[in-house]
């Protein structure tokens, strides 16, 4: 250890520390006061060229590139101005005293130490993320009880918005150990939904009158082509299951709205057009003295 | 319709409505087509809007850059070589080019869209989707409906193979006008599963006026020349 001379830390301001730190075994190397200013003034710099850097590549590229790709190249960028700024003034530190390394490692250790697993955790999550890249800003997804669309993923959490508007904050390890459903990685998602008509009605009219509509809906998707099919005969109804694919970039919401709105008010009123009726759920209930009445009249 | 307007413009036909006013109070553009109405108000001063087809793949909404192009299965023999006529939806731009710029402000339609998926679900692409017949030379179009693609099919590989659609790439497509709207186009096969589509720079027939393609408006960076390679089979 440096014996320090605490009568002269008292006594001076801080370029007599400064010339103490320099003559106990050059414990910040050769560097000059200057040079350190000149340290302290690059970092400063860079990191200012680094938000211009940031305004320039969102205002020319924000609408050509996607959103977590350029948040990729904005970090990237502003990382290398602080590195190049170290790497032009830090030479003159090279010889520093392995005193001063160690009291910066014993600082760190300890700032992480503070900081707690969760902290580290998080940040292996993220590199885990990002390696396997489960979804990207903009996808829809589901993680636990949480829906919505992912804003963006940051060192400790990812922001997603829900349907509601609301951003929620989910630690990346909670993430990494959690099923995630991404409802926006595939290129196109299936839906089905479920029609009854009443057993009067002709099954093969309200067949073609259902696949007509939905040929004629854009978002439904030429191939894989739509699948309309008696699924049960019920006990009040005949039932109709409607298969249809749809483009996953369009209906990017779990359970999306513009298709029901779209697609089973049409067909409901496509089908009352032509007679055909969507029936109340029935039950036909025999009473006992009715039966015994009817077995005396036989 | 077509073509680069200075001044005022009125258009009206049963499908479309188009107006610019350029000394109005404000200058305004207005169109109406397909039960849509757009407005908008115009810079005041120099410029010029110009309008033209523009790759059919951005409406009703702009959620893929593929367009496929179904059509009766054609046969072409081993190391052969065949010219089809097809057609293609088109979709019209409005471009305000001044100040050293060139802004879309407006893209209508009057054909139905329709989209499909080329390929799974899970490595597929979504493509606007049209169905059109074989034609051995150039149909007759209404050039506000449907274009023309003069296509070359070119079968590369040792086998006779059946190509029913084709699947072009909106980045590299080079669009035409005159009497009617057109691109030349080659797909070339290479396997029964593996074809490349490509959209030549120069036109059909001689005399046709390019097109400014949205992705030259947009300054989106494309890379031209390469085409489409079809992945997921052509039958």
């Amino acid at each position: 250890m440096i014996p320090v001379n605490l009568s002269v830390l008292s006594s001076t301001d801080a370029e007599g520390l400064l010339q103490l730190i320099q003559s106990e075994e050059n414990l910040i190397g050769t560097a000059s006061p200057s040079e350190i200013v000149e340290f302290i003034a690059a970092v400063v710099i860079a990191y200012i060229a680094g938000l211009f850097a940031a305004y320039y590549l969102k205002r020319h590229f924000s609408h050509r590139i996607k959103k977590d790709h350029l948040d990729f190249w904005i970090r990237a960028v502003r990382l290398l101005l602080v590195i190049a700024a170290f790497a032009i003034t830090i030479p003159p530190f090279f010889d520093a005293s392995i005193i001063l390394v160690f009291w910066i490692l014993i600082g760190l250790i300890a700032v992480l130490a503070l900081a707690g697993q969760k902290v580290i955790a998080n940040a292996v999550a993220y590199l885990a993320l990002m390696y396997e890249r489960p979804f990207a800003s903009g996808d829809f997804i589901s993680i636990g009880e949480t829906s919505g669309t992912v804003v963006s993923i940051t060192l400790f959490a990812i922001l997603v918005r829900t349907v509601r508007g609301v951003i929620v904050h989910i630690p990346n390890d909670k993430v990494y150990m959690t099923a995630i459903s991404n409802y926006h990685s595939n290129a196109a998602r299936r839906y089905e939904y479920e029609i009854g008509i009443r057993y009067r009605d002709d099954i093969g009219q309200a067949l073609r009158i259902i696949s007509g509509l939905l040929e004629n809906y854009e978002f439904v998707l030429k191939n894989p082509a739509p699948e309309v099919f008696v699924s049960d005969l019920a006990d009040s109804s005949v039932k109709i299951k409607i298969r249809v694919w749809f483009p996953s970039g369009w209906a990017n919401i779990e359970d999306d709205v513009s298709l029901r709105t779209y697609i089973l008010p049409t067909i409901k009123s496509a089908l009352e057009a032509a007679g055909i009726r969507i029936p109340f759920p029935q039950r036909e209930l025999w009473f006992m003295n009715e039966t015994l009445k009817k077995h005396e009249g036989d | 319709m077509f073509g680069r307007y200075g001044g005022d413009l009125t258009y009206s036909d049963k499908n479309i409505t188009i107006s610019v006013e350029r000394g109005g109070t404000p200058p305004r553009y207005v169109r109406a087509c397909r039960d849509e109405r757009v407005e908008k108000i115009l810079p005041a001063g120099e410029g010029s809007v110009i309008i033209n087809p523009v790759e059919p793949v951005n409406l009703p909404l702009p959620i893929t850059r593929l367009l496929e192009i179904a059509f009766p299965a054609t046969v072409l023999l081993p190391k052969s070589e065949r010219r089809v006529f097809l057609t293609f939806p088109v979709e019209i731009g409005v471009f305000l080019e001044g100040g050293g710029d060139l802004h879309v402000l407006d893209i209508l339609s009057c054909t139905p869209a329709k989209y499909s998926l080329y390929g799974l679900p899970g490595t597929g692409q979504i493509t606007r989707w049209h169905r059109s017949e074989v034609c051995c030379e150039a149909p007759v179009t209404d050039r506000f409906f449907h274009g023309v693609i003069d296509l070359t099919l070119k079968n590369a590989s040792a086998e006779t193979t059946e190509v029913s659609r084709a699947v072009f790439d909106s980045n590299s497509m080079h669009l035409f006008y005159g009497e009617y709207v057109s691109m030349a186009a080659v797909m070339e096969v290479y396997s029964p599963m593996i074809a490349r589509t490509s959209v030549n720079e120069m036109p059909a027939v001689s005399g046709m006026t390019p097109c400014i393609e949205l992705y030259m408006a947009r300054r989106i960076p494309a890379v031209h020349g390469r085409g489409h390679l079809m992945e997921f089979g052509f039958a």
